[in-house]
C-alpha cells in the first residue's frame, strides 16, 4: 500500500514488544525504539497494540500510496507533507492511490517518526515478531532497512481491516495524551545488577543520577552511547577474572532492553538490537515505561538525564501506561 | 552565485573527499558524516567549483551546519 | 541497604552450594548470582543449568525468558503479572531441591561436528585481517592462528589438534551472536588458553571454529570476531529454517547444556555438508540425547591420570604464555 520512493536515512518495520524469548539463544528483542508512538499510531488506525508499523529515523524519505488506505503519523515532527499539504501528527488520515507522502527531517525535538497502517504492516512473522533486527540482518522486511522501490502492504485479513475505513479516518489523539518531547530526556531508572557498594562508588552512582549525559553521534539501535563517567565512578581496581578494567566482569546476561552498560568509562543504554550477553557491568536499567524516550534522543545533540526510582514506582508506571491505552477520552470524538 | 553544502545529519565528519578548486557535479559525493555508526554520504545539491572547505576530519557537525561552499 | 543497594534477597550457603544473591536489575529483570567472587568454575554453571531447567519447567505465568551464563542467570519477567518476590521464592524453592552435587544431573545432548583444520575459508579470514586490520599481527604467521596457539600453550600444533579432538566441549549458555554457544572443555588436559585478537577481525566465515581465553565458539553466520581460528565445521545455524533440523527455529544448539565433540574431516567433506544442509537440506546431524551427571564428572576429574595430566599441561602452558608475543 506504500511504495518507497526514497529510503532516506533509515526506515524499518518494527512492532512491540518485539521478539521475546530468544535472549538465551543470542537474539535481542529488537522492536520499536519508541514503542509509545508506534502503539498510539496503531490505536489511531484501529489496529492492535502489537501490530507492526514503519519506524523512520532522521527523515528525508518519500512514499507513494499504491492503494487506498488509512495511516497515522506519530512520533517526531519531520514536517511531513501529503501531496504538498502538511500532514498532521497524532491523527488518522485516508490516502488514495497516487498520493505522495514526503518527509523533511527531524527538527528541534525527537528523532524518530512512526507510520501506522490500518491492518498493520505485513511482513513474515519470524520467531514470533515482525520486527527487524538491523544488527543481525533478520526479521522485518528482508532483514534490512527499506530502499527505493520496496512496497509495504498492510495485513489483509487482520481484525482491523474489516469494518471499512470510515470509522477510524480522522480519529485524533486527545492532546493531553501526546507524549512530551524534550532535548533532555528524563529516564527513570533502577540500579542493578552491578551497583554500589561492590562495583560502583556511591559518588559514582550519584553522578549517574545527577548529571545529564550527552548522547554520542554513535548512538544507534543497538546502543545509545553516552558521555564518559569520571574515574571515581569505580569501587574496584580491576575486574578480577573478568578482565583488567573495573568495568570488566565474567560474562553475564544483560538486562536488555534498558540496561545502562559501562565499557571502559563509557556508558551506553542497551536497547532494541543490543548485545544479550557480555563481559561488562550493567549499573542500572531504564524502566519499561520510559524505554520509548531513548530512541527519540537526537544523536550528538540531546542529553539523557537519569532519575532514581523504585521497582514499585516502575510497576505503577507500567499500569498507568496500560490504563492510558484503555482510557475513554484517548481520542477526541 | 554560491551553494553551501549543509550537514544533513548530526555527527562527526568522517572525511572530505574534494579539494579547493575542484569542479564537481550535482549529486557528487563531497564529504562523509559518521552517525549512528554508519557512514552517510553528503551529496552536492548543485554543480560548481569548490571554493571553501569549512570542516575538517572529526569535526562535530549538527544538522544544517555549513560544510563546503561551491562557486557556480 | 543504601539507596543504590541491589541485593534484595539471598540464600545462604548449604552443603556444596555457595551463597546465592538475588540482584534487582530493573522492573522486569532479576539477576540470580552465585557467590560474590568473579570466578570461572564449571561447577557454578552446572548448578545454574540444573536450576534453570527446573525454572523453565515451572512455566510460571509472567516469566518471559532466562539468560544463563557462567556464574549468573538473568531472569526476564513481567512484574505486572509475576511479582518479584514470588519469582524469588520460586527460585529459592528450586535451589533448595538441589542442595548438593549429588543432585545435579543436566540434560545434555552430544552433537558430533566434523571439522577441517587449516581450511581455505579460515585462511582467507586470516589473510583479510592482515591486509585490512593489522599487517604485523604476531598470531597469523602460518596463515592460521595454530602456531600462535601452540606457542601460548607450550606445545606443538599437533598437540593443539589432539586436544581439540579429545574432549567434549560443554555449552554454558548462548549469546554474543544469534545461535552461538560458549563451549568449555570438559577434560582439563585440553584446557587451552589463548588471548583474543587485538583489534578484532572484520570478517569470519560461517562455520569457523575459534578459541578465546579458554572458551570455544563456532561461528553461526559470517560476522566479525576475536577468537583465534584454526578450522571450519558444519552449519550450526540456519536463518531460513529450511532444513528439517531447523524447522522450529534457526538454532542447532539448545540454550545451554549441550556438548559438542569434533571429528576430523577434509575440507571437501565440510563443503559437501554445507551444501547438504543449506541447499539440499538432507544432511543428517549426529545428535545423541544424554545427561551430564555431575557426580560422575567430578570422579573423572579426580582420577590420577587426569589430575596429573592437567597439572603437567598447566605447567607447560605457564611457560608458553611467557614466551608468546602479546597481541
Amino acid at each position: 500500500m506504500l511504495k518507497v520512493v526514497n529510503g532516506g536515512i533509515e526506515i524499518l518495520v518494527e512492532d512491540w514488544p518485539g521478539r521475546l524469548g530468544y535472549m538465551g539463544l543470542g537474539m535481542a528483542a529488537a522492536g520499536a525504539m519508541d514503542n509509545l508512538a508506534l502503539q498510539l499510531g496503531n490505536l489511531l488506525v484501529g489496529n492492535a497494540l502489537t501490530d507492526a508499523g514503519l519506524e523512520i529515523a532522521g527523515g528525508y524519505c518519500e512514499f507513494e500510496a499504491t492503494d487506498t488506505g488509512v495511516l497515522a503519523l506519530t512520533g517526531a515532527d519531520m514536517s511531513a507533507a501529503l501531496n504538498g499539504t502538511p500532514l498532521p501528527l497524532w491523527e488518522s488520515v485516508a490516502v488514495e492511490k497516487g498520493d505522495l507522502l514526503k518527509f523533511s527531517h527531524f527538527g528541534e525535538k525527537g528523532f524518530r517518526a512512526y507510520l501506522a497502517l490500518r491492518g498493520g504492516v505485513d511482513v513474515p512473522v519470524y520467531l514470533g515478531s515482525r520486527s527487524t533486527c538491523l544488527f543481525g540482518s533478520y526479521g522485518g522486511f528482508e532483514g534490512r532497512k527499506l530502499a527505493a522501490g520496496d512496497i509495504v502492504t498492510a495485513v489483509k485479513d487482520s481484525s482491523a481491516a474489516g469494518g471499512g475505513t470510515s470509522s477510524v479516518t480522522g480519529r485524533k489523539l486527545n492532546p493531553k495524551y501526546i507524549p512530551k518531547y524534550s532535548n533532555i530526556w528524563e529516564l527513570r531508572a533502577i540500579p542493578g545488577p552491578n551497583s554500589s557498594p561492590d562495583y560502583v562508588t556511591e559518588e559514582g552512582m550519584d553522578y549517574v543520577f545527577s548529571s545529564p549525559m550527552k548522547i554520542s553521534h554513535n548512538a544507534n539501535r543497538a546502543a545509545y552511547r553516552l558521555e564518559e563517567v569520571p574515574d571515581y565512578f569505580w569501587a574496584r581496581k580491576d575486574g578480577g577474572k573478568g578482565g583488567s578494567h573495573p568495568s570488566n566482569i565474567v560474562d553475564h546476561g544483560y538486562n536488555m532492553r534498558g540496561a545502562i552498560n559501562v565499557t571502559g568509562n563509557t556508558p551506553s543504554v542497551l536497547i532494541a538490537d543490543g548485545p544479550t550477553l557480555g563481559g561488562f557491568v550493567c549499573v542500572a536499567n531504564v524502566i519499561n515505561a520510559d524505554l520509548w524516550k531513548i530512541g527519540q534522543g537526537i544523536p550528538a545533540r540531546d542529553k539523557a538525564a537519569f532519575t532514581l526510582v523504585t521497582v514499585e514506582d516502575a510497576i505503577e508506571a507500567r499500569k498507568e501506561r496500560n490504563a492510558m491505552f484503555e482510557a475513554d477520552d484517548l481520542f477526541l470524538s | 552565485m554560491a551553494y553551501t553544502l549543509k550537514a544533513h545529519m548530526p555527527g562527526l565528519v568522517a572525511r572530505v573527499v574534494v579539494e579547493p578548486g575542484q569542479n564537481v557535479e550535482k549529486d557528487q559525493e563531497l564529504a562523509v558524516i559518521n552517525c549512528m555508526k554508519t557512514e552517510m554520504r553528503c551529496l552536492s545539491g548543485e554543480a560548481g567549483r569548490v571554493d571553501k572547505i569549512l570542516v575538517a576530519e572529526w569535526d562535530e557537525v549538527d544538522i544544517g551546519s555549513d560544510m563546503i561552499i561551491l562557486e557556480n | 541497604m543504601n539507596k543504590y543497594g541491589v541485593i534484595i534477597d539471598t540464600l545462604p550457603p548449604k552443603g556444596g552450594r555457595i551463597e546465592i544473591l538475588f540482584r534487582q536489575a530493573g522492573d522486569g529483570f532479576i539477576q540470580v548470582e552465585y557467590g560474590y567472587e568473579q570466578r570461572v568454575e564449571l561447577l557454578d554453571s552446572f548448578r545454574i543449568l540444573a536450576a534453570d531447567a527446573k525454572i523453565k519447567r515451572k512455566n510460571a505465568h509472567g516469566l518471559i525468558e532466562t539468560l544463563p551464563s557462567l556464574r549468573a542467570n538473568m531472569i526476564h519477567f513481567d512484574p505486572t503479572v509475576l511479582s518479584p518476590q514470588k519469582l524469588i521464592d520460586m527460585i529459592k524453592e528450586i535451589e533448595e531441591s538441589i542442595p548438593g552435587v549429588d543432585d545435579m544431573v543436566i540434560e545434555s545432548r552430544i552433537i558430533t561436528l566434523p571439522i577441517a583444520f587449516e581450511d581455505s575459508q579460515t585462511k582467507k579470514a586470516v589473510e583479510l585481517y592482515l591486509k585490512q586490520v593489522r599487517p604485523d599481527a604476531p598470531n597469523c604467521a602460518d596463515g592460521y592462528n595454530l602456531e600462535y596457539m601452540a606457542i601460548c600453550n607450550g606445545c606443538t600444533v599437533a598437540d593443539i589438534k589432539h586436544m581439540l579432538l579429545n574432549t567434549e566441549w560443554y555449552n554454558s549458555g548462548c549469546g554474543f551472536w544469534p545461535g552461538g554457544g560458549f563451549f568449555w572443555p570438559l577434560d582439563p588436559r585440553s584446557k587451552m588458553n589463548v588471548p583474543k585478537y587485538n583489534p578484532p577481525r572484520i570478517w569470519t566465515p560461517e562455520g569457523a571454529v575459534g578459541i578465546g581465553g579458554a572458551c570455544l565458539f563456532t561461528y553461526t553466520t559470517a560476522t566479525g570476531g576475536g577468537y583465534q581460528l584454526f578450522g571450519r565445521t558444519i552449519p550450526t545455524f540456519q536463518f531460513a529454517m529450511k532444513h528439517p533440523m531447523f524447522k522450529d527455529g534457526p538454532f542447532l544448539y539448545r540454550p545451554s547444556g549441550d556438548r559438542i565433540r569434533f571429528v576430523e574431516a577434509s575440507e571437501k567433506d565440510i563443503l559437501d555438508i554445507h551444501e547438504h544442509v543449506h541447499d539440499k537440506t538432507d544432511y543428517e546431524y549426529q545428535i545423541e540425547d544424554g545427561e551430564l551427571v555431575v557426580k560422575d564428572y567430578l570422579e573423572f576429574l579426580s582420577r590420577d591420570d587426569v589430575a596429573k595430566g592437567a597439572a603437567d599441561f598447566l605447567a607447560r602452558q605457564k611457560e608458553g604464555a611467557k614466551a608468546a608475543p602479546r597481541l
